[in-house]
């Protein structure tokens, strides 16, 4: 894929989801709701097969361990065997570093002044692309892409990357049964939201940033009901609890 | 305003050239912040601001706030850090700080991790500045980024050897809730060797209590 396809693929993904930050059009409810998410992020770097793998992180009591939480439909034996060569490589830089980790065959077209980091492969072989993920104690684990035909830029990888760490912290938030909401608000509702916690009036807020006093109230009503709240007081209350606001 | 695949690509000049503070100026101008903070919150110690790895923040500030935030950021539960890391969120400054008029009163705080540190990255703004949360999004991984690349902030001072084996089961049988006598009739100890380990476990760490050892254990990823 070329980066026109790129391009492409990205503008159709913002117009089906154009109020998310990171392709996450509301919370997921449950673990399925993270695989179109996958498939997203598959399309943009237009790779045969993904996997969403969960590390236990190694301790001196317990050593570390990969685990396939999701993967794409029929890659099962590419993963295994993705996974059989580079599991020990990528535990270890999972730990040392948050940089994305390329793979590919001596030689290749991979471009310059990135901060992944650049492994080397057979001649041949395609390339693969890793994405780290470091939430803490736990919610730590790796979004795998292989053999990634688009042509590799910073600002793409900069946001699978970005959809990685929301996947893997959805995935978190639901094994703890946790709500979002703040995340998928948008700067202008968090703007709104952010004045009206100052006192202003919606009316002045609209002369302020140049909308009409309906845009502004549109956005205040979307940001209620994304915090889960009854009104925009609670939405306030809710968003500073949440650090959205100040 | 600089693109973000700009951003990235002479961030990553800077890091190559080691220009640690050139590519946070660069990432404060990306982030449209006015002065950063960074800082180790697992290296919290309330005797000394070694904790603070580099910041250009007015120096009143960073002797009033610098210790509050880390210690706010060590204190949280482990479960909301980790929904929280690599996610910006916004606080007001203290009326009691004195800050310069032309500082807006609200600041940016990303939490991040780079390989065994737990990193903040605190950014404050001009009065008028306009503050995207979702560039903040790239801020938080642009930084782990560039700050990865610089052992001397994200490298382990504690040498896990330091611990012997016996010390490290011992302090994984307390994070488990268990008490000296029970953790004495589970490996066949006697008590008071129990209670031996674990004084040698604090004064090897520096805690001051049973629970400190353990967090500080679980922080270290040991247990």
């Amino acid at each position: 894929m070329a980066i026109g396809a790129y391009q492409d693929a990205q503008n159709s993904q913002e117009r089906s989801v154009e109020r998310s930050a990171d392709g996450a059009s509301g919370g997921a409810g449950s673990i399925a709701d993270l695989f179109p998410r996958l498939v997203t992020m598959q399309r943009l770097c237009g790779s045969a097969a993904f996997a969403l793998l969960a590390v236990q992180a190694h301790t001196l009591l317990k050593p570390g361990q990969i685990e396939c939480a999701m993967q794409s439909a029929g890659s099962q034996d590419r993963i295994d065997k993705f996974l059989l060569e580079n599991s020990e490589f990528l535990l270890k830089h999972l730990f040392s570093s948050p940089c994305p980790v390329i793979f590919a065959p001596q030689g290749a077209a991979v471009f310059n002044s990135s901060p992944a980091t650049v492994v080397n492969t057979e001649a041949g072989s395609g390339i693969n692309l890793v994405f780290p993920v470091q939430l803490g104690t736990m919610g730590n684990g790796l979004v795998v892409f292989l053999d990634a035909r688009a042509m590799l830029n910073n600002d793409m990888l900069i946001d699978l990357h970005r959809k990685s760490l929301t996947v893997m912290r959805e995935k978190l938030r639901l094994a703890f049964g946790m709500t979002s909401g703040s995340e998928n608000l948008n700067d202008r509702e968090i703007e709104c939201l952010q004045l009206v916690g100052n006192g202003m009036k919606s009316e002045a807020i609209g002369e302020q940033l140049n909308l009409s006093v309906h845009t502004v109230n549109a956005y205040l009503g979307s940001a209620t009901t994304k915090l889960n709240a009854v009104n925009r007081i609670q939405a306030i209350a809710k968003a500073i609890r949440l650090g959205v606001i100040a | 305003m600089i693109a973000r695949g700009a951003f990235i690509h002479e961030l990553e000049a800077q890091r190559n050239r080691g220009h640690l503070d050139g590519g946070m100026d660069l990432i404060c101008t990306y982030a449209g912040a006015k002065s950063y903070l960074l800082a180790r919150t697992d290296l919290y110690s309330d005797r000394n601001h070694d904790f603070v790895l580099t910041s250009n923040w007015p120096f009143n500030l960073v002797r009033k706030y610098g210790a509050t935030l880390v210690d706010g950021e060590a204190r949280t539960s482990e479960v909301r850090r980790c929904l929280q890391a690599f996610e910006p969120s916004f606080r007001e400054i203290d009326a009691s700080v004195d800050l310069s008029p032309e500082y807006a009163r609200r600041m940016c705080l990303i939490p991040y991790n780079a390989g065994q540190a737990r990193m903040l990255l605190a950014l404050l703004f001009d009065k008028d500045a306009s503050v995207s949360h979702d560039r903040m999004r790239d801020v938080a991984l642009a930084t782990a980024y560039h700050t990865s690349q610089f052992p001397e902030l994200v490298s382990n001072n504690y040498a896990l050897s330091d611990l012997t084996v016996r010390e490290v089961e011992c302090l994984s049988w307390i994070g488990e809730g268990k008490t000296s006598d029970e953790i004495a009739l589970i490996i066949g100890i006697s008590r008071n060797t129990v209670n031996n380990y674990i004084t040698s476990i604090m004064n090897k760490t520096g805690a001051k209590t049973r629970s400190e050892a353990v967090a500080f254990a679980v922080r270290q990823r040991i247990i």
